[in-house]
């Protein structure tokens, strides 16, 4: 059950988060910090296709790693589609 | 076998086949998606009270619909990829709606909810009477301590 929380803002208050804006935040960064994790690994993985076709190991044959390292990054992309408005615009203050 | 041989066309073999487009034509599905964006942050500044989520979703569903259908190929794929790939959002989007579901119908937010103090003289900010023990018995959790008020 969410509770009561004390934060600190950048005024060095304190102030009581209600039990709504302590799930809400609870939210935010579980599903943020997922999304940032999945988008490290999916820059790892273009940087990788990227650094083996400068080597020149794909060709019209074989390019299989590239076809997949872009379906990761758009599957990461398509859930970003989401996650933006559903925590940024919906529901924010005037 | 040394020499090239032209795969016939399957429906589904497993295999990653090409589907080359122009860079011109996937640009064209850039710009859609950035003016969609720029659609969605523009009607968020309009209250359109419970419809707010669904507009939100239906122009994310359409952005997505672009980004699966041509970036990610299943336009050119066959059905049954298409089928596997919604019930997989299927899933994803029943974890995500219900938990923010859950956030949307548990205490409704006032402004007494929030009250900001300094610890060390115990004046309160102003926005607002501080919350009573009233809300917080209606949210199930403790009521917030009172700090001193400040004498006039």
């Amino acid at each position: 059950m969410p509770e009561w929380v004390k934060a600190v803002d950048e005024t060095g208050h304190v102030r009581l988060l209600s039990p709504r804006a302590n799930m809400f935040f609870g939210l935010y960064f579980v599903m943020t910090g997922l999304h940032g994790l999945h988008v490290v690994v999916g820059m790892s993985i273009l940087l990788w296709v990227l650094v083996k076709n400068l080597q020149g190991r794909f060709s019209p044959q074989y390019f299989t790693p590239v076809d997949l390292g872009a379906l990761y990054w758009h599957l990461v992309d398509l859930v970003w589609i989401y996650l933006f408005p559903l925590l940024y615009l919906v529901g924010k203050p005037e | 076998m040394a020499t090239n041989h032209t795969h016939a066309v399957h429906p589904d073999d497993g295999q990653v086949h090409a589907h080359i487009a122009s860079s011109q034509f996937y640009w064209g599905i850039f710009g859609g998606l950035i003016v969609l964006t720029l659609l969605t942050v523009r009607v968020s500044y309009y209250d359109f009270g419970q419809a707010n989520i669904i507009i939100a979703i239906v122009i994310a569903t359409m952005k997505a619909s672009l980004v699966a259908a041509f970036f990610m190929h299943l336009r050119h794929d066959s059905l049954f990829n298409t089928i596997a790939f919604l019930a997989a959002f299927l899933f994803l989007a029943i974890f995500i709606l219900l938990t923010y579901d859950d956030l949307g119908t548990r205490a409704r937010e006032t402004p007494t909810y929030i009250q900001s103090g300094d610890p060390r003289t115990g004046e309160m900010a102003p926005g607002g009477p501080p919350a009573t023990s009233a809300t917080a018995v209606e949210v199930g959790g403790e009521a917030p301590k009172q700090a001193p008020q400040k004498k006039e």
